[in-house]
């Protein structure tokens, strides 16, 4: 075929393996054609998953087999084109081989990736008496002639796994002879070579993975030691082995024949059945069936025991068994008979509680195990069967622990019922695609498996045996171990089913950083990472819970005892509501949520410091507004700033697969942006940072990232600059509210219900921070500039004149500026990389610049700034402790219109009724006009007027009179009251009307009369809640009309209403309530700006559009400008004037338009993306 | 309440300062809610003026005129006229808690409820306590008119003679104390009870009341009944009725003052801490 590409021309192999990176890529190579020829597979965003499917691809397409590490070295079609001629010129071999069981592949995957993962302990056992090496060698062949798979050794052919079965070894048992050493010598000596057997890494190519040994200790004591590999053997194999060994070896003994019957089935037959049983309409019923399931369920469950600092301990934890009390045993069967459910059911439902408790989360992904031996023909036939299905333990509505249990039942019987599809398999279809859009791999690290122990014994005549020391596995079931020493670099074969491993095959360099020269706990699905292991074993009378993972001890300990306890506590009150058995969450460190994927950034952080090449790291997470179940350019997005040491340039792709390395099974950043030493930045993949985008972001996720849109600004912070007292004192505050060691003042917390607590806890630590502040800033660091900025007003200081204090204001905005704008300087070099994004970040400059501060509404002259209402921390609890409103800060100015908008139950009325006396406060204070509402009714009420919901008029009196008296009551005199009530009537069109009984009255009657008492006493402030409720929009309008009129003449107002396009038009400024907490409080324009997705314009036309797009990226106030399949798309931070400056830039870009769309963000955008979507009742 | 004051120390206290003070807004609001209340009074003069009248018309009919003339019943003879004395004070202090307790609970629990028109006298710059004493206030009014009407209908209903020997020291002090502890026992009654239940009043509260509140009686002769004697004591009625006979007529014998005055007192303050106790928890969150 054609040779080795030479110059520029593109092999047709080439052009292939392009396509072959399209249809894997899925467009994220190019935006049209075929990818380029050095499209980097991996910095393209490529998982695990989408090179499996390469590798497969290519083996279909040349025939030709590529491991996955060639294909780490080659990641590019044309790198990978010289790989695969070299391949085809030796020819392929395919003899022999059968494929793989669905429980073997996704361990074989794993075995790759980290060798040795799926090691199973040795099984160990002494024997005392004449042993003969050659009998036991006769009697290991004779078993490996039944047993196919200890004859078997695997292989990667044509991208896919295949298990070839080969002739046992004939030969006897190896020997080690430690009898000259002393007894207690030589017993240290066996463990240390146990566990080394252990650990020690299958050829998985070379030898097949089941390999028994002995040791000598004296003489007629020896131990016989079984290496063994989880691809060849389950639990259930335990008592095969053990019952066949010891029949073949005494028929051996003896010189009889085998005892034994013929097994109906060979395992590869059976791989062979259930394969072609899943390619056929089962498998595609039992796939959706998981799509059902699955949907929207958590990428992964991380239970966060342990492992503060991002160093794991070495290798796996030993197990911690836990053998269940009986007086604990007895009832806890006794509840599982009574919920119709079995031990195991219990113990899971038990576990799913301390789940929710540990994790904090209702929605829980765990997997568990299943035997796969159905069918009697199965039962005699030794080699792994086990399968993984994935439990997804939801919190429904509020069961007690009984109702749990049947859930739990339920749960587990559907996902037994669904285990002929691999784990990996349904796990990669069902989540991997949205774990794909944010570069994530679907992860389930907790199991709870239930395990029989092993009934049959070995017994070899002449001999008797017994155990040695806890490595014993005539006890309880298998476990899993993984090598617990550094694979040191070299000394260790790194592929294991590479054929003929030797350092002499091409493309080995790197090979061995690649595989990692670091521990690796075992893997619990596709891709390795920390593991918690729990295994249930019931013998019957004995209950004993085993745990392993990769934590420290003491936590895993931490865990048993929680679990315990909740057992007792289940077994005494069954009926007990779980969400009390949850009670308050005990994990020590609650993991930040992403995108459904928990993660603790410290951890990240600290292991992606780790990696060669990297100085310092700072992560981010950029909560785009938008569903982050939408591929691409919305939803959160974690980001990873990594300022390089000195040295060549960094790879990025090299840096990914090593972070990769050291936190499997963490998500990672799904963008990773190189910063330069201060005052110089370099493309992580050798491409100059000349276009003044973030060099070097790879987007494995979506393609084209924008350039930094809405992120805060965290790049440029010079190292070393210690934080202010501010920040310091809220990074403190708020680290110990998430329950995290330190949080970074860049971190954005913003939105985040935590976040609320955290400024409950900011106050509480002295911080004078109100929530609009919070509202518009998603930093530590800016918020701490904002208050910086807005200090002088602080609560307590509005002693000095209303003039002082707004000039005081205006004073402090304009330092605050400057300090901002000199910080922005001294940033310059890394602010400056992202023009787009630079001024549009809510960073500290944008939000003191533009956020409207207080007192700077347009009210009319001589009252401005004049604060009508103040509310500090108002709250209220009912008896009974529902919590209405849980402290709300907020301040109404003279003149304004001042919108409360909420959804139902939000704790407007509620707040509203604490301003105007009539609920009574629980904490905090209200002032009005200055008065406090609380001790001062009196005097407070004079000064507003109030217009309720519902009809309160007084039924007993006409409309005039309502109106009359009402102004008697506020000391008018009679004539007066009488002049300015029909004064009223007359401007609330209720003229003609003043003698009717208010009962006959309509809504928009009713409304503008309620209005029209309100305004009776010329009040400061009128309070509306939710004026325009039920009413018909021509009394909706002529309303509106009357308040527009009112607002003219100065009046303030403050009113509840949760119809968004009302407050957008009429409010000066809104803040947004749910739960009884303010979220946001700004003008419309701001909050739109601020937290909603901005406007979009949407540019269809013809000529060189990519210039339009750099056009358009430069401009400050643009968030994200992209070419689409239909044009341009721009989102810019606001709507005066996007279009014109869309349409010049068009023209000056010579691009002729065809089609412009723009659509504008609403408040209701805002307040749903605060708010939520769920219903509220 | 313009803004254009002089700013003093702050905006807000500007405002402030435009406020009457309390004790003005009080004033002029009480005086707004008593307004409010005679013309709503006035509006159905009709219906107060029936609930006065026929109720003690019809009682000193039958008992004072019908009775003696058909010989039935008690009394008879010196005995009739005997009856008609203890009867007449009797019908005041009827007529004086019936009206009284009625012209506040009625309408309050009307006003508590479903639409909770007493808001708009709550938003009034006057405190929630002061709105509770103006309904007793005003409960009391009706309570005395009510019980001046029984005057001209004893004067002329009776077919015996009533002797009526009115001292006036005590009349002048037992009647507005009376009216006070009917009103305030309506504004209680009238918190506790929910609009379903009015009709419980009548049943429930006011019919024992009157049965066992020594109309016919003289709560002296009770004592060939002693656990009856005690029992009754636990009405607010029974000294009503013995005061206004220590007040109005002599020859029959009554209560030691001391104890009325006591008694009565004593129910006056407790049902009106109790009554505004209820007012603020019902009109309050």
């Amino acid at each position: 075929m054609v040779g080795v590409t030479a110059g520029h021309t593109v092999s047709p192999v080439t052009e292939v393996l392009s396509s072959i990176w399209d249809r894997v890529l899925g467009g994220r190579a190019s935006r049209s054609g075929p990818a380029p020829a050095d499209a980097d597979l991996f910095a393209l965003g490529a998982t695990w998953h989408d090179a499996a499917r390469v590798i497969a691809l290519v083996a279909d397409a040349f025939e030709v087999d590529i491991e996955p590490a060639e294909l780490v070295d080659a990641p590019t079609p044309a790198g990978l084109a010289r790989l695969v001629e070299l391949r085809r010129m030796e020819g392929g071999e395919t003899a022999g081989s059968a494929p793989v069981s669905v429980s073997q592949e996704g361990m074989l995957w794993n075995e790759l990736l980290a060798p040795g993962s799926f090691n199973l302990a040795p099984l160990v056992r002494r024997h005392h008496g004449p042993i003969d090496p050659a009998l036991l060698g006769a009697a290991f062949e004779a078993l490996a002639w039944r047993h196919e798979p200890l004859r078997t050794t695997f292989e990667v052919r044509r991208g896919r796994a295949v298990q070839i079965v080969g002739r046992p070894s004939r030969s006897s048992v190896p020997m080690v002879d430690l009898s000259g050493l002393a007894t207690e010598a030589a017993e240290t000596e066996a463990r240390r070579l146990i566990a080394d057997a252990a650990t020690r890494v299958f050829y998985l190519a070379a030898e097949p993975p089941f390999a028994p040994s002995l040791i000598r200790l004296g003489p007629d004591d020896h131990l016989l030691v079984v290496r063994l590999h989880h691809l060849v053997f389950d639990d259930w194999s335990v008592d095969v082995y053990r019952r066949d060994l010891s029949a073949l070896y005494a028929a051996l003994a003896t010189g009889g024949a085998s005892p034994l019957p013929e097994l109906a089935v060979s395992y590869s037959e059976a791989a062979r059945l259930q394969r072609a049983r899943l390619a056929g309409p089962a498998g595609t019923a039992e796939m959706s069936w998981w799509r059902h399931t699955l949907d929207g369920a958590p990428l992964t469950t991380q239970v966060a025991v342990g492992d503060p600092g991002g160093e794991r301990p070495r290798g796996p934890s030993q197990p911690v068994s836990l053998t269940l009390p009986h007086e604990l045993v007895g009832p806890l069967r006794a509840l599982a008979r009574h919920g119709r459910a079995t031990l195991f059911m219990t113990l899971l439902a038990a576990f799913e509680v301390l789940l929710h408790r540990w994790t904090g989360e209702d929605d829980l992904l765990i997997a568990s195990v299943v035997a796969n031996r159905d069918g009697r023909a199965l039962e005699g036939v030794l080699g792994c069967f086990t399968k993984k299905v994935p439990l997804r333990l939801r919190l429904h509505g509020d069961p007690t622990f009984l109702e749990l249990l049947s859930q739990v039942r339920e749960t587990l019987l559907g996902s037994l019922a669904h285990h002929h599809l691999g784990f990996e398999t349904v796990l990669q279809e069902v989540l991997g695609r949205r774990a794909a859009d944010h570069g994530l791999v679907p992860h389930v690290p907790i199991m709870f498996q239930g395990l029989v122990p092993s009934q049959a014994e070995l017994r070899l005549p002449g001999l008797s045996g017994s155990a040695f020391g806890s490595a014993d596995t005539q006890g309880p079931g298998l476990h899993v171990v993984g090598p617990e020493r550094p694979l040191e670099r070299g000394t260790q074969p790194e592929r294991p089913l590479e054929r003929g491993a030797g350092p002499e095959r091409p493309f080995e360099r790197g090979g061995a950083e690649a595989r990692g020269g670091r521990p690796r706990t075992w893997g619990g699905g596709l891709y390795p990472g920390t593991f918690l292991g729990v295994s249930v074993l019931d013998d019957g009378t004995d209950v004993t819970v085993v745990v392993q993972g990769g934590f420290h001890p003491p936590a895993v300990q931490a865990l048993l005892d929680d679990y315990l306890s909740l057992l007792g506590a289940v077994v005494q009150t069954p009926l007990r509501k779980v969400k009390e058995l949850v009670g308050r969450g005990a994990g020590p460190e609650r993991p930040e949520r992403f995108s459904g994927f928990p993660f603790q950034r410290r951890r990240l952080e600290t292991a992606l410091a780790a990696c060669p090449g990297v100085a310092s790291v700072t992560l981010v997470v950029e909560d785009r507004p938008g569903s982050s179940e939408t591929a691409g350019d919305r939803g959160p997005r974690m980001v990873a700033e990594v300022v390089p040491e000195g040295g060549p340039p960094l790879n990025l792709a090299r840096l990914r697969e090593a972070l990769w390395r050291r936190l499997p099974g963490s998500p990672w950043p799904a963008e990773m942006v190189v910063l330069g030493s201060p005052g110089e930045r370099q493309a992580g993949d050798g491409r100059p940072a000349g276009d003044g985008r973030p060099a070097g972001g790879e987007s494995p996720a979506g393609g084209d990232r924008p350039a930094s849109d809405g992120r805060p600004q965290p790049q440029g912070r010079p190292a070393g600059d210690p934080p202010s007292a501010a920040e310091a004192r809220l990074a403190m505050s708020w680290a110990r509210a998430l329950a995290v060691p330190e949080v970074g003042v860049q971190a954005n917390y913003w939105q985040s219900f935590s976040f609320l607590d955290a400024l409950d806890e900011a106050r509480r630590a002295g911080a004078d921070v109100r929530p609009e502040q919070v509202a518009r800033n998603r930093t530590i660091e800016t918020l701490a500039a904002d208050m910086a900025t807005s200090q002088p007003s602080g609560p307590g200081k509005t002693t000095s004149a209303g003039e002082t204090t707004l000039v005081a204001e205006g004073g402090a905005l304009d330092d605050g500026r400057a300090a901002t704008a000199d910080r922005a300087g001294s940033e310059a070099p890394a602010a400056s990389h992202a023009p787009a994004g630079g001024a549009a970040e809510g960073g500290g400059g944008t939000a003191a610049e533009t956020a409207s501060p207080v007192g700077q509404v347009a009210t009319p002259a001589g009252v401005a700034g004049t604060e009508v209402i103040r509310a500090e921390g108002l709250a209220k609890t009912y008896p009974g402790g529902l919590v209405a409103v849980g402290g709300v800060d907020l301040s109404v100015y003279a003149g304004e219109i001042f919108g409360l908008l909420g959804p139902n139950g939000a704790g407007k009325t509620t707040t509203i009724g604490m301003l105007t006396t009539l609920v009574v406060p629980s904490g905090g204070r209200a002032l009005v006009a200055g008065v406090d509402v609380a001790t001062d009714p009196t005097l407070a009420k004079q000064f507003m007027g109030v217009v309720p919901q519902m009809n309160n008029l007084d039924n007993s009196l006409t409309v005039f009179e309502n109106l009359y008296f009402h102004g008697r009551y506020f000391g008018m005199k009679a004539g007066r009251a009488k002049d300015t009530a029909t004064g009223l009537l007359d401007r609330l069109r209720l003229a003609g009307r003043g003698d009717d009984s208010v009962e006959h009255l309509s809504g928009g009657m009713v409304r503008r009369l309620l209005l029209a008492r309100a305004l009776m006493q010329g009040p400061a402030i009128i309070f509306l809640d939710e004026p325009t409720a039920g009413l018909d929009p021509q009394s909706r309008l002529a309303l509106w009309d009357i308040l527009d009129a009112l607002h003219a003449e100065g009046q303030t107002i403050l009113l509840t209403t949760h119809d968004m396009e009302v407050a957008d038009r009429f409010c000066d400024r809104v803040a947004i309530m749910d739960h009884g907490r303010i979220l946001a409080l700004d003008t419309p324009e701001e909050l739109k700006r601020t937290l909603g997705s901005g406007t979009s314009v949407m540019v269809k036309g013809d000529g060189d559009l990519d210039a339009l797009v750099h056009r358009l990226e430069a401009l400050t106030w643009a968030r994200d400008a992209r070419r689409t399949e239909l044009g341009v798309r721009v989102v810019l931070d606001r709507a005066a004037g996007a279009l014109s400056t869309v349409m010049a830039l068009a023209e000056e870009t010579k691009v002729k338009i065809t089609d412009v769309a723009v659509s504008e963000d609403s408040l209701e955008t805002v307040f749903i993306n605060l708010t939520g979507r769920e219903l509220r009742e | 309440m313009s803004v254009t004051a002089a700013p003093p120390a702050s905006p807000a206290a500007a405002l402030a300062a435009t406020a009457r003070s309390r004790t003005l807004a009080t004033g002029a609001a009480f005086w707004g809610l008593m307004l409010r209340d005679l013309t709503v009074l006035d509006r159905k003069l009709h219906i107060f003026l029936a609930r006065t009248v026929v109720q003690p018309l019809l009682l000193v009919f039958v008992f004072a005129n019908v009775f003696p003339r058909i010989s039935q019943g008690i009394g008879g003879g010196s005995g009739a006229s005997r009856f008609t004395t203890i009867l007449v004070p009797g019908v005041v202090a009827l007529s004086v808690i019936i009206n009284g307790v009625q012209a506040v609970a009625v309408t309050l629990v009307q006003e508590i409820s479903y639409n909770r028109e007493i808001e708009d006298r709550i938003l009034a710059p006057i405190s929630v306590r002061m709105v509770a004493v103006e309904k007793i206030v005003f409960g009391a009014l009706q309570g005395l008119f009510a019980g001046l009407v029984v005057f001209p209908i004893a004067a002329v209903v009776p077919a015996t003679p009533v002797y009526v020997h009115i001292h006036w020291l005590v009349l002048v002090t037992m009647a507005p104390l009376a009216c006070v502890a009917s009103a305030a026992l309506g504004l209680t009654l009238g918190t506790l009870l929910e609009p379903r239940s009015v009709t419980f009043l009548f049943s429930i509260v006011l019919l024992p009341l009157t049965i066992l509140g020594g109309l016919y009686y003289p709560w002296s002769k009770l004592n060939a009944i002693p656990w009856l004697q005690v029992a009754v004591l636990a009405n607010p009625l029974i000294y009503m009725t013995e005061g206004f006979r220590a007040a109005l007529v002599t020859k029959v014998p009554h209560m030691p003052l001391t104890s009325i005055y006591v008694a009565l007192s004593l129910f006056t303050v407790v049902l009106t801490v109790a009554g505004i106790k209820g007012f603020k928890r019902r009109v309050l969150t």
